[in-house]
C-alpha cells in the first residue's frame, strides 16, 4: 500500500462521523425487556421436548437411511421433518403469544428463512438423496427455533462478561 | 422498580450507581448518553440497519443484566464499546450459517438506507469489505482496537487480525483510487 494513500486513508477516517442516532426509537424495546425479565415462565420443559422429538427423528432417519436408500423413505422424512417442525414453531409461538417481541422485523426474517425451506425442499423433490440439502432443512428449522427464542428471549443468548 | 429522580442528573458515575441500584430511569439516561456511539458503532460492524438496531438493543439488555460487574477501572464508554463489539461480532457468527451463504448469499443483506453513507467514499467501501475484514478494519483503523485485542473479541489469531487488515487495506486502496 503506498504511503500517499495511507495519508488519504487516515484523512478520510479523520473525518468519519462516529456517532449515529437510530431512525426509530429502540429504548422502548429495552424497556420491555427489562421489564418483563423473569417475570416469564416459558415453558422449557415443552419446548426441549419438542425439539427432543426432531433429535430423535434425525437419528432414526440417519439409522435407517443406512438400510432403506429409497427416495420413497427421504420423501417420507422430509414431511416428518416439516411436520414436526410446524409442531415445535406452534408450541413456540404459543409460549410467546404473550410477550411482546423485541423488533418488528423478525416475520420478515422468519418468512425469509421459510423461502429458504421450501427452496430447499423443492430441490429436495428433485434430488431426495442429498443428504448435505437434508442438513440444510433442519438447519433452517433450527434457525428459525432460534430466531423466535432469540426476539422473545435476548438475555438468555449469549451471556458476556 | 425503584424511582430516582435523575431527570436532571448528568454526572455518569451517579447514574451508573442509581442504575446498579435498579433505577430504570437512571439506565434510561444512560442509554441516551451512548445510544449514538452504539448504535453508530454496530451500523459499521453489522452493515445493515436492522441487525444494527438488533444489536443496539441487546447491548443495552445485557448491559443492564452485567452492570453490576463494571467496577469503574476503565470508562463506562469504554466498558460499553466493548460489549458492543463483542455482541456485533457474536451477532454475525449467528448469522454466518449456511442460510445467507449459501441460500439467500450476501446480496440478500439489506444495505443502510441512509442518504448521507453514498456520499461518503470511505464508508462506502468499509461497507464493500468481506465481513471479517470490516470487522477488523473498523474496530482497528477506525476504534484504535489493538490485534490482541481484536483476536480475542473475534476468536482468531493475532496474524490472522493483521492479514484481515492488511487485506481490507488493498481493497480500499483499490476501490478508492481505482473506481473514483
Amino acid at each position: 500500500m503506498s504511503a500517499d494513500f495511507d495519508d488519504v486513508l487516515q484523512g478520510a477516517i479523520s473525518k468519519l462521523q462516529r456517532d449515529r442516532l437510530p431512525q426509530r426509537d429502540l429504548w422502548t424495546g429495552v424497556e420491555i425487556a427489562l421489564l418483563n425479565r423473569g417475570r416469564r415462565r416459558v415453558p422449557w420443559l415443552a419446548i426441549a421436548a419438542s425439539l427432543l422429538v426432531i433429535v430423535i427423528a434425525v437419528g432414526a432417519w440417519f439409522r435407517s437411511h443406512r438400510a432403506d436408500n429409497s427416495a420413497t423413505s427421504y420423501a417420507n422424512y422430509v414431511e416428518q421433518l416439516a411436520a414436526q417442525h410446524r409442531n415445535t414453531m406452534a408450541a413456540l409461538q404459543a409460549a410467546y403469544r404473550n410477550t411482546p417481541a423485541l423488533t418488528t422485523n423478525w416475520n420478515d426474517q422468519l418468512n425469509g428463512m421459510e423461502r429458504a425451506a421450501d427452496t430447499v425442499r423443492k430441490a429436495l423433490r428433485d434430488d431426495p438423496d442429498n443428504i448435505a440439502l437434508l442438513r440444510m432443512l433442519n438447519d433452517v428449522y433450527q434457525q428459525e427455533v432460534d430466531l423466535l427464542r432469540r426476539v422473545h428471549e435476548p438475555v438468555r443468548n449469549d451471556q458476556i462478561i | 422498580m425503584t424511582s430516582y429522580p435523575v431527570t436532571a442528573v448528568t454526572d455518569e458515575h451517579t447514574l451508573i450507581a442509581a442504575t446498579k441500584g435498579g433505577s430504570l430511569p437512571a439506565y434510561r439516561r444512560l442509554y441516551e448518553m451512548h445510544v449514538a456511539m452504539v448504535y453508530g458503532l454496530a451500523c459499521r460492524l453489522v452493515r445493515d440497519r436492522a441487525a444494527a438496531e438488533d444489536v443496539t438493543q441487546e447491548v443495552f439488555i445485557k448491559v443492564w443484566k452485567d452492570i453490576r460487574n463494571f467496577r469503574g477501572d476503565s470508562k463506562f464508554a469504554t466498558w460499553l464499546h466493548r460489549v458492543c463489539s463483542l455482541t456485533a461480532i457474536t451477532y454475525l457468527r449467528r448469522q454466518r450459517g449456511w442460510l445467507k451463504r449459501v441460500v439467500l448469499g450476501d446480496e440478500a443483506m439489506p444495505e443502510i438506507a441512509d442518504p448521507s453513507l453514498s456520499e461518503a467514499d470511505l464508508e462506502t467501501c468499509i461497507k464493500r469489505l468481506p465481513e471479517r475484514a470490516r470487522v477488523v478494519f473498523v474496530l482497528h483503523a477506525i476504534e484504535g482496537y489493538r490485534h490482541e485485542d481484536i483476536a480475542a473479541l473475534c476468536g482468531i489469531a493475532v496474524g490472522s487480525s493483521k492479514a484481515h487488515l492488511h487485506r481490507a487495506r488493498q481493497l480500499l486502496e483499490e476501490w478508492m483510487t481505482h473506481e473514483r
